[in-house]
């Protein structure tokens, strides 16, 4: 660390900042203490629940009159003693008079509420709301708990591999009507305690209720008093006959779902059963399952309708093997759930290879003409002619070992014209560390390959270039543009290389004046011929006095500003900026990101004369977060921020609807290339939140659905 | 026969999916108690602003009670989280986009804003307000949170060298003292 640095460290810890509002800390308890919210709806979730609650009460009169005893017990009824009885249809409990009931049924991953007993109002859990093409359901703790106040919620609840004898530490054991059962006193972020009973369900595998109670005081001996004499006359209703039991043999589990057990069985338990089924049929000599991923529910490849609550996808990875796509869908009540094979899917390339552990990590990846598809990984090329359904590894060649310096811009960054020609800017030898200062030296080696990757051929390129980042675009096997873009920290301006003979030999066509700033280049470079070159700002390291998108007419020496409708005049740099190089194939299109007073706002330019005119085809107050693709002149696809996942258009931007990124790990897209208008490839920062390595993945349904990326 | 292999590994690997939704909760939420004072000056300090800081500490909180069930390991709550409040932070940089910082004498400095008033005070730090949000993101969880640059790119999701990048760029623009004229910029 040198004295700068010291300094500044020093001058941090010296400073006295402020402790958190304390109303910081009540809204974190006010957070944390409302229910989950879905981010996305189950769309058949919220009229699913009105159906399956219809169905709760028909099952409950058809047992009233069915039931033994003769007279059917109205729910609830008055108890002596100031307490009513209650009766969830599957277990009945007393509790005080003075307590109201809300029937609320809200259903989540594992469960499923009766009731709701309190003595606060408890407003309607769950709130729907119409979003563009999908329904969106929020569901919510609304009360607020006073002094002296009490919220029961009573739930039924079913989780695979439950065992009501794996008690939790700190729990202590009960019984429940001859149950085994235990009890958690926990405490509510507000402070208020919350006690927990959690009960198993009688002849049922899996499934448990349970009893979460937050109350406040100052009487809270007597309200804990009363939850356990609630607690105390819970006697379990032997009216409704018991789940069948899981079959001996799992694998071969797959029940109908009626609809009255939504909620009660868990998705999830239906489904690992259904996917065990599914297993069952592969060969004896597969490998062990190394993990299971589920995701459902809130996409529906054939649209929702009725209580297709599973429909989803499920994948099986294996400890060394290929991977599997599973199918779901749920035709319940009629037919079951039927999980059917999509895959299985290729094998993934070399999961040892990579340090990081990732199976199919990956640093770049583009399209190209005909088909073709490229992508980088740790040091190989791999490319694809068929989409992404086959996939040629050109061996670790193209670096140029310990030479690539990081420039902090990046390094390595390839353009592949067909499936044989492939060029890589790098870092050569004689280059120094990136610092900013006048002495930097940053050589430049370009690695090329006119077959495929076969065999690799190294040429120097004159001149330094230190902190720059480098863009290079080939319009045919000779003719290129190599731009040094200017960033704010380089001493050297901004600088475009030509060669005509495939990068064997480079000449300078333009610098900008030293200093850069005004006169540097974006470094959103494009070619849309061989004489027609783009330059944007980009968002990060780009410049800041200049026009925001520049084009040369002849082929790099001269440089005047392109009109963007509503730009007009506007710079590059921090405010507005290129999300990605503008395209020129199936359509033209460049897309800009702006900060505004009201959020970050994304323009997308259309040019119907390539370049010549550009019009604004969509404007949306998102921002997007890696490159618009054009499947076709009207059908787009643009990731966006904050791991929001796909927007998409049909009709050229006129309107959006987000998609579901089925098979993809993460929503967290950085970047995206096409083959064709259904072959698509996708890098992916795996993890939504947490950091992890980025992986790639391919999709031949225009982006629907997504499979880890195979060579073979 | 291996039904029942098959059977066990599908039970251990749905395990780790199975966390009920709300014990998650609040067990984030009380982690986020406990580390509520560190996030409040991180964001107070990437933002200069407390209300700002308060607002981007309520936004990541709840996004990151939205997304508990991403947690698996409360081990890296704060690596996890830092993440999500710096995302919030940044949202709030970007909106701001359209304001021209420049760089204060003191007696205009706004005395009222403890985090603003405290960086003013320090001549190194005065002048950190203007940065790129990135850079000052970077800034401030390199010398401030003692995070190394490579802790920050895995902790960000940022490649290695962006962040090595931004945070030269910062550091140089603090050391001299330019950041008040960083050139034109477009106006709102």
């Amino acid at each position: 660390m040198n004295d700068d640095e010291a300094r500044i460290k020093a001058a941090f810890g010296q400073l006295d900042l402020p402790e958190p509002p304390e109303r910081l800390r009540r809204r974190l308890a006010a957070l944390a203490v409302a229910r989950p919210t879905r981010d996305r709806a189950w769309r058949p979730w919220a009229s699913a629940g009105a159906i399956a609650a219809a169905a709760v009460a028909l099952l409950l009169v058809g047992l009233a009159v069915l039931g033994p005893g003769g007279t059917p017990t109205p729910t609830p009824t008055a108890a002596p003693g100031g307490l009513t009885r209650y009766d969830t249809g599957m277990f009945s409990f007393s509790y005080p008079a003075a307590w109201r009931t809300f029937e609320y049924h809200v259903d989540s991953s594992f469960s499923h509420s009766l009731v709701y007993l309190a003595t606060v109002d408890v407003p309607e859990p769950c709130e729907t709301t119409q979003a563009s093409g999908f329904t969106r359901v929020d569901c919510q703790d609304r009360w607020s708990l006073g002094l002296g106040g009490v919220v029961v919620v009573v739930s039924a609840n079913g989780r695979p591999g439950f065992d009501i004898a794996n008690v939790p530490a700190g729990a202590g054991t009960l019984t429940v009507d001859g149950q085994p059962g235990y009890l958690e006193k926990g405490t509510a972020p507000t402070g208020d305690p919350t006690w927990t009973w959690t009960f198993a369900r009688p002849g049922t595998p899996d499934n448990f209720f349970t009893i979460r109670a937050t109350f406040r005081g100052p009487d809270a001996g007597t309200i804990s008093a009363e939850l356990f004499a609630l607690v105390a006359t819970i006697q379990f209703d032997t009216r409704v006959s018991p789940v069948p039991p899981p079959n001996p043999s799992p694998m071969t589990v797959c029940h109908p779902v009626p609809p009255y057990y939504k909620g009660v069985f868990s998705p999830f338990l239906t489904c690992a059963s259904a996917v065990a089924a599914a297993l069952a049929a592969l060969p004896a000599d597969h490998p062990a399952i190394a993990r299971i991923e589920f995701q459902f529910g809130d996409y529906c490849p054939g649209g929702c309708s009725g209580l297709n609550l599973l429909d989803g996808y499920v994948i099986v990875t294996f400890v060394d093997g290929p991977a599997l796509l599973l199918s779901v869908r749920d035709e319940s009540p009629t037919s079951g759930v039927h999980v059917t094979s999509v895959g299985p899917l290729a094998p993934q390339p070399g999961p040892t290879a990579n340090a990081d552990g990732a199976p199919n990590s990956v640093d770049a990846t583009g399209g190209f003409g005909g088909g073709g598809l490229w992508a980088t990984r740790s040091g190989s090329l791999y490319i694809s002619s068929d989409g992404g359904r086959s996939w040629k590894v050109a061996p670790s060649a193209f670096t140029t070992p310990g030479a690539c310096i990081d420039s902090g811009i990046g390094c390595g960054a390839p353009f592949v014209l067909d499936a044989r020609h492939a060029w890589i800017i790098n870092a050569g030898p004689g280059s120094t560390e990136f610092t900013g200062s006048q002495t930097d030296v940053l050589k430049l080696v370009l690695v090329r390959t006119t077959d495929g990757g076969t065999t690799w051929r190294q040429i120097s390129i004159p001149g330094s270039y230190p902190g720059t980042t480098q863009s290079l675009v080939f319009v045919d096997a000779d003719h290129g543009f190599l731009l040094c873009g200017w960033t704010r920290m380089s001493p050297t301006p901004s600088t475009v290389l030509r060669t005509d003979d495939g990068g064997l030999t480079w000449r300078v066509v333009y610098v900008g004046s030293p200093g850069g700033d005004t006169a540097s280049l974006g470094s959103m470079f494009a070619a849309s011929s061989a004489s027609t070159l783009w330059a944007g700002a980009e968002g990060d390291a780009g410049p800041i006095g200049r026009a925001l998108f520049d084009v040369s007419h002849d082929a790099g020496t001269t440089w005047s500003p392109v009109d963007l409708p509503g730009l007009t005049g506007q710079l590059g740099g921090a405010l507005n900026y290129l999300m990605a190089p503008p395209t020129f194939a199936p359509v033209s299109l460049v897309t800009v990101v702006s900060g505004t007073e009201s959020g970050n706002v994304t323009r997308i330019y259309r040019s119907a004369d390539g370049g010549a005119d550009w019009s604004l085809a969509s404007s949306l107050q998102r921002e997007a977060s890696a490159n618009l693709l054009a499947l076709d002149a009207t059908h787009w696809l643009l990731p966006v921020s904050n791991s929001e996942g796909l927007t998409a258009t049909a009709d050229g931007g006129k309107t959006w609807q987000d998609l579901a990124t089925v098979g993809l790990t993460s929503n967290w897209i950085v970047s995206m290339a096409a083959a064709s208008s259904r072959d698509l490839i996708a890098v992916v920062a795996t993890g939504t939140s947490q950091p992890g390595p980025q992986a790639l993945f391919v999709s031949h349904d225009g982006g629907l659905t997504w499979a880890p990326m195979a060579h073979g | 026969v291996i039904a029942g292999a098959w059977s066990s590994s599908i039970a251990r690997s749905l395990e780790g999916r199975t966390l009920d939704r709300r014990d998650t909760r609040a067990r984030i939420a009380e982690l986020a108690e406990r580390d509520l004072t560190r996030a409040y000056r991180l964001a107070g300090l990437i933002l200069g602003d407390a209300n700002e800081a308060e607002e981007a500490v309520a936004d990541a909180l709840e996004r990151a009670l939205r997304h508990a069930d991403e947690l698996r390991d409360p081990e890296r709550f704060r690596a996890w989280f830092d993440r999500i409040l710096t995302n919030a932070c940044r949202d709030r940089l970007r909106r701001r986009r359209g304001i021209r910082l420049i760089a204060m004498p003191d007696d205009v400095v706004d005395r009222q804003d403890p985090f603003r008033n405290s960086l003013a005070r320090d001549e190194a730090l005065r002048e950190i307000a203007a940065l790129e949000p990135d850079e000052r993101i970077v800034v401030v969880l390199h010398f401030w949170a003692d995070l190394t640059l490579d802790d920050i790119a895995t902790r960000l999701g940022w490649p290695a060298g962006t962040v090595r990048s931004r945070f030269y760029r910062g550091l140089e623009r603090l050391r001299r003292g330019r950041v008040g004229t960083p050139g034109p910029r477009s106006e709102p």
